[in-house]
Protein backbone atom coordinates (compact mmCIF):
# COMPACT_ATOMS: atom_id res chain seq x y z
CA UNK A 1 0.00 0.00 0.00
CA UNK A 2 1.41 3.43 -1.23
CA UNK A 3 -0.70 5.93 0.53
CA UNK A 4 -0.21 6.63 4.39
CA UNK A 5 -1.88 5.49 7.03
CA UNK A 6 -4.77 7.81 7.87
CA UNK A 7 -5.36 7.66 11.65
CA UNK A 8 -8.37 8.80 13.27
CA UNK A 9 -9.00 10.12 16.68
CA UNK A 10 -10.06 7.23 19.38
CA UNK A 11 -13.11 5.85 19.07
CA UNK A 12 -15.47 4.38 22.31
CA UNK A 13 -15.64 0.98 21.63
CA UNK A 14 -18.95 -0.90 22.62
CA UNK A 15 -18.03 -4.56 21.24
CA UNK A 16 -14.44 -5.47 20.80
CA UNK A 17 -12.34 -7.10 17.84
CA UNK A 18 -9.92 -6.75 15.58
CA UNK A 19 -11.23 -6.54 12.19
CA UNK A 20 -11.08 -5.29 8.43
CA UNK A 21 -13.07 -4.18 5.36
CA UNK A 22 -14.23 -1.43 3.21
CA UNK A 23 -16.15 1.62 4.48
CA UNK A 24 -19.99 2.20 3.70
CA UNK A 25 -21.19 5.62 4.57
CA UNK A 26 -25.01 6.16 5.38
CA UNK A 27 -25.49 9.72 6.24
CA UNK A 28 -28.82 9.11 7.05
CA UNK A 29 -29.67 6.67 10.18
CA UNK A 30 -30.65 3.15 9.18
CA UNK A 31 -33.78 0.65 10.48
CA UNK A 32 -32.64 -2.74 10.59
CA UNK A 33 -35.92 -4.29 11.47
CA UNK A 34 -37.79 -3.66 7.72
CA UNK A 35 -35.07 -1.93 6.65
CA UNK A 36 -32.64 -4.57 5.90
CA UNK A 37 -33.27 -7.97 4.27
CA UNK A 38 -32.29 -10.41 7.22
CA UNK A 39 -31.31 -13.33 5.19
CA UNK A 40 -28.93 -11.40 2.47
CA UNK A 41 -27.95 -8.17 4.31
CA UNK A 42 -29.34 -5.96 1.41
CA UNK A 43 -30.50 -2.48 2.54
CA UNK A 44 -34.37 -2.29 1.28
CA UNK A 45 -35.62 0.38 2.84
CA UNK A 46 -37.03 2.40 0.32
CA UNK A 47 -35.16 5.93 -1.11
CA UNK A 48 -32.82 5.00 1.30
CA UNK A 49 -29.51 6.46 0.64
CA UNK A 50 -27.45 3.25 0.76
CA UNK A 51 -30.70 1.16 -1.02
CA UNK A 52 -29.57 -1.63 -2.65
CA UNK A 53 -26.31 -2.32 -1.01
CA UNK A 54 -25.10 -5.19 1.22
CA UNK A 55 -23.78 -4.48 4.21
CA UNK A 56 -21.88 -8.09 4.10
CA UNK A 57 -18.01 -8.09 5.19
CA UNK A 58 -18.14 -4.09 5.06
CA UNK A 59 -17.10 -1.08 7.85
CA UNK A 60 -20.87 -0.12 8.16
CA UNK A 61 -20.55 4.01 9.21
CA UNK A 62 -23.96 5.43 10.34
CA UNK A 63 -24.78 8.13 12.73
CA UNK A 64 -26.98 5.50 14.64
CA UNK A 65 -30.05 3.22 14.52
CA UNK A 66 -33.98 4.39 14.18
CA UNK A 67 -36.99 2.01 14.27
CA UNK A 68 -38.18 -0.78 15.70
CA UNK A 69 -36.16 -2.30 18.60
CA UNK A 70 -36.47 -5.95 16.74
CA UNK A 71 -33.47 -4.53 15.04
CA UNK A 72 -31.26 -6.46 17.17
CA UNK A 73 -32.32 -9.52 16.13
CA UNK A 74 -31.79 -8.91 12.54
CA UNK A 75 -28.34 -8.25 12.76
CA UNK A 76 -28.12 -11.57 14.75
CA UNK A 77 -29.85 -13.47 11.76
CA UNK A 78 -27.22 -11.69 9.24
CA UNK A 79 -24.15 -12.51 11.77
CA UNK A 80 -25.45 -16.22 12.04
CA UNK A 81 -26.12 -16.16 8.21
CA UNK A 82 -22.31 -14.88 7.76
CA UNK A 83 -23.47 -11.67 5.66
CA UNK A 84 -23.33 -9.24 8.67
CA UNK A 85 -20.99 -6.12 9.02
CA UNK A 86 -17.42 -6.56 9.61
CA UNK A 87 -17.90 -3.67 12.23
CA UNK A 88 -20.20 -0.60 12.73
CA UNK A 89 -18.83 2.48 13.67
CA UNK A 90 -21.72 4.89 14.84
CA UNK A 91 -21.65 8.47 15.47
CA UNK A 92 -23.92 8.33 18.98
CA UNK A 93 -24.46 5.08 21.21
CA UNK A 94 -27.80 3.53 20.37
CA UNK A 95 -29.36 0.86 22.38
CA UNK A 96 -30.65 -0.96 19.07
CA UNK A 97 -27.18 -1.39 17.06
CA UNK A 98 -25.81 -2.41 20.61
CA UNK A 99 -27.87 -4.53 21.51
CA UNK A 100 -27.30 -6.40 18.50
CA UNK A 101 -23.96 -6.15 17.70
CA UNK A 102 -23.59 -8.00 21.25
CA UNK A 103 -25.60 -10.86 20.62
CA UNK A 104 -23.99 -10.67 17.53
CA UNK A 105 -20.25 -10.32 18.01
CA UNK A 106 -19.94 -7.15 15.73
CA UNK A 107 -17.41 -5.17 16.41
CA UNK A 108 -19.00 -1.74 17.38
CA UNK A 109 -17.31 2.15 17.69
CA UNK A 110 -18.58 5.05 19.03
CA UNK A 111 -16.31 7.67 16.86
CA UNK A 112 -16.99 11.73 16.59
CA UNK A 113 -18.44 12.91 13.59
CA UNK A 114 -16.00 14.75 12.61
CA UNK A 115 -13.66 11.34 12.35
CA UNK A 116 -16.39 9.95 10.47
CA UNK A 117 -16.54 12.26 8.30
CA UNK A 118 -12.86 11.58 7.05
CA UNK A 119 -14.14 8.37 6.27
CA UNK A 120 -14.81 7.99 2.49
CA UNK A 121 -16.81 5.34 0.65
CA UNK A 122 -14.75 2.24 -0.23
CA UNK A 123 -11.96 3.45 1.96
CA UNK A 124 -10.15 0.20 3.34
CA UNK A 125 -10.50 0.13 7.05
CA UNK A 126 -8.80 -1.32 9.80
CA UNK A 127 -10.42 -1.52 13.31
CA UNK A 128 -8.20 -2.57 16.64
CA UNK A 129 -11.35 -2.59 18.67
CA UNK A 130 -10.03 -3.15 22.05
CA UNK A 131 -8.09 0.22 21.66
CA UNK A 132 -10.92 2.03 19.90
CA UNK A 133 -8.46 2.42 17.20
CA UNK A 134 -9.75 3.04 13.54
CA UNK A 135 -7.18 3.41 10.50
CA UNK A 136 -7.92 4.12 6.69
CA UNK A 137 -5.47 1.66 5.12
CA UNK A 138 -5.73 2.70 1.47
CA UNK A 139 -8.29 5.53 -0.22
CA UNK A 140 -12.23 4.61 -2.22
CA UNK A 141 -13.51 6.81 -4.46
CA UNK A 142 -13.70 10.98 -3.53
CA UNK A 143 -17.06 11.48 -4.13
CA UNK A 144 -18.89 11.37 -0.99
CA UNK A 145 -22.56 9.96 -1.33
CA UNK B 1 -23.58 -17.77 1.44
CA UNK B 2 -20.10 -18.05 1.39
CA UNK B 3 -17.21 -19.77 3.44
CA UNK B 4 -16.59 -17.37 5.97
CA UNK B 5 -20.19 -17.37 6.96
CA UNK B 6 -20.27 -20.71 7.63
CA UNK B 7 -17.48 -20.37 10.66
CA UNK B 8 -19.64 -17.82 12.11
CA UNK B 9 -22.06 -20.03 12.72
CA UNK B 10 -20.65 -21.91 15.22
CA UNK B 11 -19.04 -19.45 16.94
CA UNK B 12 -22.38 -17.92 17.68
CA UNK B 13 -23.67 -18.88 21.45
CA UNK B 14 -25.46 -16.05 23.30
CA UNK B 15 -25.15 -17.30 26.46
CA UNK B 16 -25.94 -15.06 30.02
CA UNK B 17 -22.48 -13.74 29.87
CA UNK B 18 -23.39 -11.92 26.25
CA UNK B 19 -26.54 -10.57 28.54
CA UNK B 20 -24.44 -9.33 31.37
CA UNK B 21 -22.12 -7.86 28.34
CA UNK B 22 -25.70 -6.73 26.92
CA UNK B 23 -26.50 -4.83 30.22
CA UNK B 24 -23.15 -3.35 31.13
CA UNK B 25 -23.18 -1.70 27.36
CA UNK B 26 -26.47 -0.20 28.17
CA UNK B 27 -25.32 0.83 31.62
CA UNK B 28 -22.82 3.03 29.98
CA UNK B 29 -24.53 4.03 27.08
CA UNK B 30 -26.91 5.52 28.92
CA UNK B 31 -24.07 7.23 30.91
CA UNK B 32 -25.76 5.02 34.31
CA UNK B 33 -23.09 5.12 37.05
CA UNK B 34 -24.50 1.99 38.69
CA UNK B 35 -26.83 -1.34 37.69
CA UNK B 36 -30.25 -1.57 40.17
CA UNK B 37 -31.82 -5.21 41.18
CA UNK B 38 -34.94 -5.33 39.80
CA UNK B 39 -37.97 -7.44 41.63
CA UNK B 40 -39.56 -8.53 38.35
CA UNK B 41 -39.00 -8.25 34.09
CA UNK B 42 -41.55 -8.05 31.30
CA UNK B 43 -40.49 -8.61 27.68
CA UNK B 44 -41.71 -7.64 24.25
CA UNK B 45 -40.62 -9.08 20.92
CA UNK B 46 -42.70 -12.29 21.32
CA UNK B 47 -44.92 -12.11 18.21
CA UNK B 48 -43.77 -14.39 15.62
CA UNK B 49 -45.02 -11.69 13.03
CA UNK B 50 -42.78 -9.12 14.94
CA UNK B 51 -39.78 -10.54 15.80
CA UNK B 52 -39.64 -13.36 12.91
CA UNK B 53 -37.27 -16.35 12.24
CA UNK B 54 -34.05 -13.67 13.00
CA UNK B 55 -35.94 -13.56 17.12
CA UNK B 56 -36.43 -17.44 17.09
CA UNK B 57 -32.63 -18.57 16.28
CA UNK B 58 -31.62 -15.93 18.53
CA UNK B 59 -34.24 -17.16 21.38
CA UNK B 60 -33.22 -21.02 20.59
CA UNK B 61 -29.35 -19.87 20.87
CA UNK B 62 -29.73 -18.45 23.99
CA UNK B 63 -32.17 -21.06 25.56
CA UNK B 64 -29.92 -23.88 24.33
CA UNK B 65 -27.12 -22.37 26.11
CA UNK B 66 -28.97 -23.05 29.42
CA UNK B 67 -29.62 -19.72 31.23
CA UNK B 68 -32.17 -19.17 33.93
CA UNK B 69 -34.08 -16.16 34.70
CA UNK B 70 -33.51 -14.83 38.12
CA UNK B 71 -36.43 -13.12 38.84
CA UNK B 72 -39.95 -13.19 37.82
CA UNK B 73 -40.67 -12.72 34.03
CA UNK B 74 -43.69 -12.47 32.13
CA UNK B 75 -43.87 -12.16 28.37
CA UNK B 76 -46.05 -10.12 25.84
CA UNK B 77 -48.44 -11.66 23.49
CA UNK B 78 -47.90 -13.59 20.58
CA UNK B 79 -49.88 -13.43 17.13
CA UNK B 80 -51.86 -16.56 17.40
CA UNK B 81 -53.33 -19.04 19.52
CA UNK B 82 -50.23 -21.47 20.29
CA UNK B 83 -53.12 -24.45 21.36
CA UNK B 84 -56.13 -24.11 19.28
CA UNK B 85 -57.09 -22.25 15.04
CA UNK B 86 -60.61 -21.77 14.53
CA UNK B 87 -60.06 -19.27 12.07
CA UNK B 88 -57.36 -21.01 9.73
CA UNK B 89 -54.62 -19.11 10.33
CA UNK B 90 -51.52 -20.40 8.35
CA UNK B 91 -49.94 -23.54 10.25
CA UNK B 92 -46.12 -22.40 9.90
CA UNK B 93 -47.19 -19.12 11.81
CA UNK B 94 -48.50 -21.05 14.41
CA UNK B 95 -45.91 -23.66 14.60
CA UNK B 96 -43.39 -20.74 15.12
CA UNK B 97 -45.29 -18.81 17.39
CA UNK B 98 -45.12 -22.23 19.49
CA UNK B 99 -40.93 -22.30 19.07
CA UNK B 100 -40.97 -18.57 20.74
CA UNK B 101 -43.58 -19.69 23.58
CA UNK B 102 -40.99 -23.17 24.44
CA UNK B 103 -37.72 -20.89 24.18
CA UNK B 104 -39.16 -18.68 26.49
CA UNK B 105 -40.56 -21.51 29.06
CA UNK B 106 -36.74 -22.92 28.87
CA UNK B 107 -35.22 -19.71 30.08
CA UNK B 108 -37.60 -19.82 33.24
CA UNK B 109 -40.13 -17.10 32.04
CA UNK B 110 -43.99 -17.22 32.90
CA UNK B 111 -45.62 -17.12 29.28
CA UNK B 112 -48.27 -15.48 30.12
CA UNK B 113 -48.56 -14.03 26.64
CA UNK B 114 -50.16 -11.06 28.03
CA UNK B 115 -49.70 -7.38 28.01
CA UNK B 116 -51.12 -6.51 31.18
CA UNK B 117 -48.46 -8.07 33.65
CA UNK B 118 -49.74 -5.75 36.45
CA UNK B 119 -52.95 -7.67 36.47
CA UNK B 120 -51.00 -11.13 37.93
CA UNK B 121 -47.91 -9.09 39.72
CA UNK B 122 -48.65 -5.53 41.23
CA UNK B 123 -45.23 -4.12 41.92
CA UNK B 124 -45.00 -1.98 45.12
CA UNK B 125 -44.59 2.11 45.18
CA UNK B 126 -40.69 2.71 44.20
CA UNK B 127 -39.87 -1.22 43.61
CA UNK B 128 -37.19 -1.32 40.74
CA UNK B 129 -38.74 -3.63 37.34
CA UNK B 130 -37.67 -4.01 34.12
CA UNK B 131 -40.73 -3.91 31.86
CA UNK B 132 -40.90 -3.94 28.01
CA UNK B 133 -44.36 -2.97 26.57
CA UNK B 134 -45.18 0.88 26.55
CA UNK B 135 -48.58 0.73 27.95
CA UNK B 136 -47.30 -1.92 30.78
CA UNK B 137 -44.40 0.69 31.73
CA UNK B 138 -46.90 3.66 31.89
CA UNK B 139 -49.28 2.22 34.11
CA UNK B 140 -46.30 0.45 36.25
CA UNK B 141 -44.83 3.81 36.67
CA UNK B 142 -47.71 6.11 36.76
CA UNK B 143 -50.37 4.05 38.82
CA UNK B 144 -48.11 2.01 41.27
CA UNK B 145 -45.14 4.46 41.47
CA UNK B 146 -43.42 1.19 40.27
CA UNK B 147 -39.94 2.57 38.86
CA UNK B 148 -38.86 1.24 35.21
CA UNK B 149 -37.57 3.16 31.70
CA UNK B 150 -39.34 1.91 28.30
CA UNK B 151 -36.96 -1.10 28.23
CA UNK B 152 -36.95 -3.00 24.63
CA UNK B 153 -37.44 -6.81 24.15
CA UNK B 154 -34.04 -7.53 24.29
CA UNK B 155 -32.88 -5.52 27.17
CA UNK B 156 -35.79 -6.52 29.38
CA UNK B 157 -34.67 -9.85 28.15
CA UNK B 158 -31.36 -9.53 29.27
CA UNK B 159 -32.62 -8.03 32.74
CA UNK B 160 -34.63 -11.11 33.81
CA UNK B 161 -31.42 -13.03 32.96
CA UNK B 162 -29.17 -10.64 35.13
CA UNK B 163 -31.50 -9.69 37.62
CA UNK B 164 -30.05 -5.97 37.18
CA UNK B 165 -31.02 -2.89 35.04
CA UNK B 166 -28.93 0.65 34.42
CA UNK B 167 -29.58 3.12 37.42
CA UNK B 168 -30.82 5.97 35.61
CA UNK B 169 -34.20 7.92 34.52
CA UNK B 170 -37.28 6.52 35.58
CA UNK B 171 -35.13 4.29 38.01
CA UNK B 172 -33.67 8.45 39.85
CA UNK B 173 -37.07 10.28 41.42
CA UNK B 174 -35.55 13.39 40.11
CA UNK B 175 -36.46 12.38 36.45
CA UNK B 176 -39.89 11.68 37.73
CA UNK B 177 -40.44 15.07 38.66
CA UNK B 178 -43.15 16.68 36.41
CA UNK B 179 -42.12 19.74 34.09
CA UNK B 180 -45.31 20.24 32.37
CA UNK B 181 -48.73 21.31 33.70
CA UNK B 182 -51.40 20.35 31.53
CA UNK B 183 -55.59 21.30 32.69
CA UNK B 184 -58.14 18.77 31.52
CA UNK B 185 -61.87 20.70 31.08
CA UNK B 186 -64.10 18.27 30.27
CA UNK B 187 -66.89 16.15 31.98
CA UNK B 188 -67.10 12.05 32.12
CA UNK B 189 -66.15 10.67 29.07
CA UNK B 190 -66.17 7.36 27.74
CA UNK B 191 -63.30 4.95 27.26
CA UNK B 192 -62.64 5.87 23.93
CA UNK B 193 -62.41 9.04 24.38
CA UNK B 194 -59.97 8.71 27.38
CA UNK B 195 -57.59 6.98 24.97
CA UNK B 196 -57.52 9.87 22.40
CA UNK B 197 -56.96 12.10 25.12
CA UNK B 198 -53.95 10.30 26.19
CA UNK B 199 -53.10 10.71 22.50
CA UNK B 200 -53.50 13.81 22.42
CA UNK B 201 -51.06 14.57 25.59
CA UNK B 202 -48.75 11.76 23.88
CA UNK B 203 -48.54 13.81 21.07
CA UNK B 204 -47.82 16.98 22.48
CA UNK B 205 -46.02 16.13 25.62
CA UNK B 206 -44.46 12.54 24.74
CA UNK B 207 -40.45 13.90 25.88
CA UNK B 208 -41.89 15.85 29.18
CA UNK B 209 -43.38 14.24 32.69
CA UNK B 210 -46.64 15.90 32.57
CA UNK B 211 -48.81 16.89 35.30
CA UNK B 212 -52.69 16.75 34.71
CA UNK B 213 -55.31 18.19 36.48
CA UNK B 214 -59.38 18.02 35.99
CA UNK B 215 -59.52 14.25 34.67
CA UNK B 216 -62.71 13.66 36.34
CA UNK B 217 -63.48 9.88 35.65
CA UNK B 218 -61.77 7.54 37.88
CA UNK B 219 -62.30 4.22 36.10
CA UNK B 220 -59.52 1.60 35.88
CA UNK B 221 -60.33 1.24 32.64
CA UNK B 222 -60.67 4.37 31.14
CA UNK B 223 -57.13 5.34 32.86
CA UNK B 224 -55.29 2.19 31.11
CA UNK B 225 -56.79 3.14 27.74
CA UNK B 226 -55.26 6.86 28.14
CA UNK B 227 -52.37 6.03 29.52
CA UNK B 228 -51.60 3.28 26.95
CA UNK B 229 -52.36 5.50 24.26
CA UNK B 230 -50.04 8.36 25.49
CA UNK B 231 -47.63 6.18 25.48
CA UNK B 232 -48.26 4.80 21.53
CA UNK B 233 -47.81 8.78 20.62
CA UNK B 234 -45.25 9.74 23.00
CA UNK B 235 -42.09 8.14 24.23
CA UNK B 236 -43.41 9.34 27.77
CA UNK B 237 -42.86 6.64 30.37
CA UNK B 238 -45.02 8.31 33.20
CA UNK B 239 -47.97 10.71 33.85
CA UNK B 240 -48.97 12.05 36.94
CA UNK B 241 -52.83 12.80 36.89
CA UNK B 242 -54.15 14.69 40.03
CA UNK B 243 -56.90 12.37 41.91
CA UNK B 244 -55.35 8.95 40.28
CA UNK B 245 -51.77 8.33 40.08
CA UNK B 246 -49.53 6.87 43.11
CA UNK B 247 -46.77 9.91 43.43
CA UNK B 248 -49.45 12.55 42.75
CA UNK B 249 -49.11 13.73 46.67
CA UNK B 250 -45.18 15.02 45.91
CA UNK B 251 -45.57 15.58 42.16
CA UNK B 252 -48.39 18.09 43.32
CA UNK B 253 -45.52 19.69 45.25
CA UNK B 254 -43.13 20.15 42.20
CA UNK B 255 -45.09 20.48 39.12
CA UNK B 256 -44.36 24.42 37.79
CA UNK B 257 -47.41 26.70 38.40
CA UNK B 258 -47.52 27.92 34.72
CA UNK B 259 -50.67 25.78 32.38
CA UNK B 260 -48.66 24.91 29.70
CA UNK B 261 -51.67 23.80 28.19
CA UNK B 262 -55.71 23.07 28.27
CA UNK B 263 -56.95 20.35 26.59
CA UNK B 264 -61.12 20.79 25.77
CA UNK B 265 -63.67 18.50 24.70
CA UNK B 266 -62.81 19.84 20.37
CA UNK B 267 -59.10 18.76 20.60
CA UNK B 268 -60.33 15.59 21.71
CA UNK B 269 -62.85 14.79 19.01
CA UNK B 270 -60.28 15.83 16.56
CA UNK B 271 -58.58 13.06 18.06
CA UNK B 272 -60.61 10.78 17.22
CA UNK B 273 -61.56 11.82 13.85
CA UNK B 274 -57.65 11.84 13.23
CA UNK B 275 -57.65 8.06 14.39
CA UNK B 276 -60.80 6.64 12.68
CA UNK B 277 -59.84 6.50 9.21
CA UNK B 278 -62.56 7.14 6.61
CA UNK B 279 -66.87 6.81 7.52
CA UNK B 280 -67.33 3.33 5.44
CA UNK B 281 -69.05 0.67 7.42
CA UNK B 282 -67.11 -1.26 10.10
CA UNK B 283 -66.54 -4.82 9.49
CA UNK B 284 -66.14 -6.12 12.42
CA UNK B 285 -65.50 -5.13 16.25
CA UNK B 286 -61.82 -5.64 18.36
CA UNK B 287 -61.76 -5.00 22.04
CA UNK B 288 -59.17 -5.57 24.39
CA UNK B 289 -55.51 -3.43 23.79
CA UNK B 290 -54.33 -3.65 26.48
CA UNK B 291 -55.82 -7.07 27.32
CA UNK B 292 -58.79 -6.86 29.28
CA UNK B 293 -59.34 -7.39 32.21
CA UNK B 294 -61.88 -9.38 33.94
CA UNK B 295 -63.71 -6.17 35.36
CA UNK B 296 -63.42 -5.07 31.87
CA UNK B 297 -64.92 -8.50 30.62
CA UNK B 298 -67.79 -7.99 33.58
CA UNK B 299 -68.57 -3.96 32.03
CA UNK B 300 -68.70 -5.40 28.48
CA UNK B 301 -71.44 -8.42 28.91
CA UNK B 302 -73.20 -5.73 30.83
CA UNK B 303 -73.18 -3.27 27.99
CA UNK B 304 -74.43 -6.02 25.64
CA UNK B 305 -77.27 -7.12 27.84
CA UNK B 306 -79.38 -8.62 25.72
CA UNK B 307 -77.84 -7.35 22.68
CA UNK B 308 -76.14 -9.28 19.86
CA UNK B 309 -73.13 -8.25 18.16
CA UNK B 310 -74.30 -7.91 14.28
CA UNK B 311 -70.22 -8.37 12.58
CA UNK B 312 -67.42 -10.54 14.14
CA UNK B 313 -66.50 -9.58 17.30
CA UNK B 314 -63.30 -10.33 19.68
CA UNK B 315 -61.98 -10.19 22.57
CA UNK B 316 -58.46 -10.09 23.56
CA UNK B 317 -57.13 -10.95 26.59
CA UNK B 318 -54.71 -13.24 28.26
CA UNK B 319 -55.15 -17.54 28.76
CA UNK B 320 -55.31 -16.96 32.76
CA UNK B 321 -58.01 -14.17 32.01
CA UNK B 322 -59.57 -15.98 29.21
CA UNK B 323 -59.69 -19.13 31.69
CA UNK B 324 -61.11 -17.18 34.32
CA UNK B 325 -63.78 -15.69 32.50
CA UNK B 326 -65.20 -19.34 31.41
CA UNK B 327 -65.36 -20.27 34.64
CA UNK B 328 -67.43 -17.61 35.80
CA UNK B 329 -69.37 -18.02 33.27
CA UNK B 330 -68.97 -14.80 31.02
CA UNK B 331 -67.64 -16.50 27.47
CA UNK B 332 -71.15 -18.40 27.28
CA UNK B 333 -72.71 -14.78 27.54
CA UNK B 334 -69.82 -13.40 25.03
CA UNK B 335 -70.44 -16.36 22.99
CA UNK B 336 -74.37 -16.37 22.89
CA UNK B 337 -74.07 -12.66 21.12
CA UNK B 338 -72.08 -14.04 18.55
CA UNK B 339 -68.53 -12.56 19.97
CA UNK B 340 -65.56 -15.07 20.63
CA UNK B 341 -62.58 -14.60 23.55
CA UNK B 342 -58.80 -15.08 21.57
CA UNK B 343 -56.52 -15.64 23.93
CA UNK B 344 -52.45 -15.45 23.39
CA UNK B 345 -52.22 -13.11 20.89
CA UNK B 346 -53.42 -8.80 21.04
CA UNK B 347 -55.43 -7.25 18.57
CA UNK B 348 -52.28 -7.52 15.51
CA UNK B 349 -53.55 -10.54 15.40
CA UNK B 350 -52.70 -13.10 12.69
CA UNK B 351 -56.65 -14.28 12.51
CA UNK B 352 -57.57 -10.19 10.95
CA UNK B 353 -55.35 -11.43 7.83
CA UNK B 354 -57.03 -15.03 7.81
CA UNK B 355 -60.55 -13.94 7.82
CA UNK B 356 -59.91 -10.69 5.36
CA UNK B 357 -61.10 -8.37 7.82
CA UNK B 358 -60.10 -4.17 6.89
CA UNK B 359 -62.32 -2.35 9.00
CA UNK B 360 -62.62 -2.88 12.44
CA UNK B 361 -63.59 -0.54 15.07
CA UNK B 362 -62.21 -0.88 18.43
CA UNK B 363 -62.53 1.26 21.53
CA UNK B 364 -58.86 1.34 22.07
CA UNK B 365 -57.01 4.80 20.93
CA UNK B 366 -53.70 2.75 20.89
CA UNK B 367 -55.16 -0.06 19.07
CA UNK B 368 -56.00 2.19 15.87
CA UNK B 369 -52.85 3.84 15.51
CA UNK B 370 -51.26 -0.07 15.47
CA UNK B 371 -54.32 -1.50 13.27
CA UNK B 372 -53.14 1.22 10.92
CA UNK B 373 -49.90 1.51 10.46
CA UNK B 374 -48.37 -2.17 11.85
CA UNK B 375 -51.40 -4.06 9.72
CA UNK B 376 -52.41 -1.29 7.05
CA UNK B 377 -56.58 -1.44 7.94
CA UNK B 378 -58.71 1.28 8.34
CA UNK B 379 -60.11 1.19 12.23
CA UNK B 380 -62.56 3.50 13.23
CA UNK B 381 -62.52 4.30 17.10
CA UNK B 382 -65.74 3.94 19.05
CA UNK B 383 -66.67 3.23 22.45
CA UNK B 384 -68.06 -0.26 23.50
CA UNK B 385 -71.49 0.97 23.64
CA UNK B 386 -70.94 3.03 20.16
CA UNK B 387 -69.62 -0.61 18.69
CA UNK B 388 -72.98 -2.53 20.01
CA UNK B 389 -75.04 0.22 18.29
CA UNK B 390 -73.09 0.69 14.55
Amino acid sequence: MTLRELKLERAKVVVGGMTEGEALISSQPITFFGGVDPETGEVVEEGHEIGGERLSHKVLVFPHGKGSTVGSYVLYSLAKRGVAPAAIINARFDAIIASGCIISGIPLLIAPERSLGRIRKGDKIRIYGRAGRIEVLGRGSRTRP
Amino acid sequence: MNESGASRVSTLKPSSETMWRLIEALRGGSGARNLVAIRSAHISGVSYSNIGIAGIEFLEDLAASGVRVKVRTTVNPGCADIYANPYGIDGDTIKNQRRIVESFRKIGATTTLSCTPYEGHQPFLGEHIAWAESSAVIFANSMFGARTNRESGISALASAVTGKSPNYGMHMRKDRVPNVRVEVDIGDIDEARAGALGYVLGTKFGSTIPFVKGVRFREKHKVKGLLAAASTAGPMPLIHIDGVTAEIGWARRKVPEKVEHRIGMDEIEEAVEHLSCDSEEPDSILLGCPHLSLEEIDLVVREMGDRKFDRPAFLFTCREIGRLAKDLGYVDKIERAGAAIVVDSCIIWSGLKALGLKRPATNSAKGCFYLRNAMGLRPRLCSVRECLRL
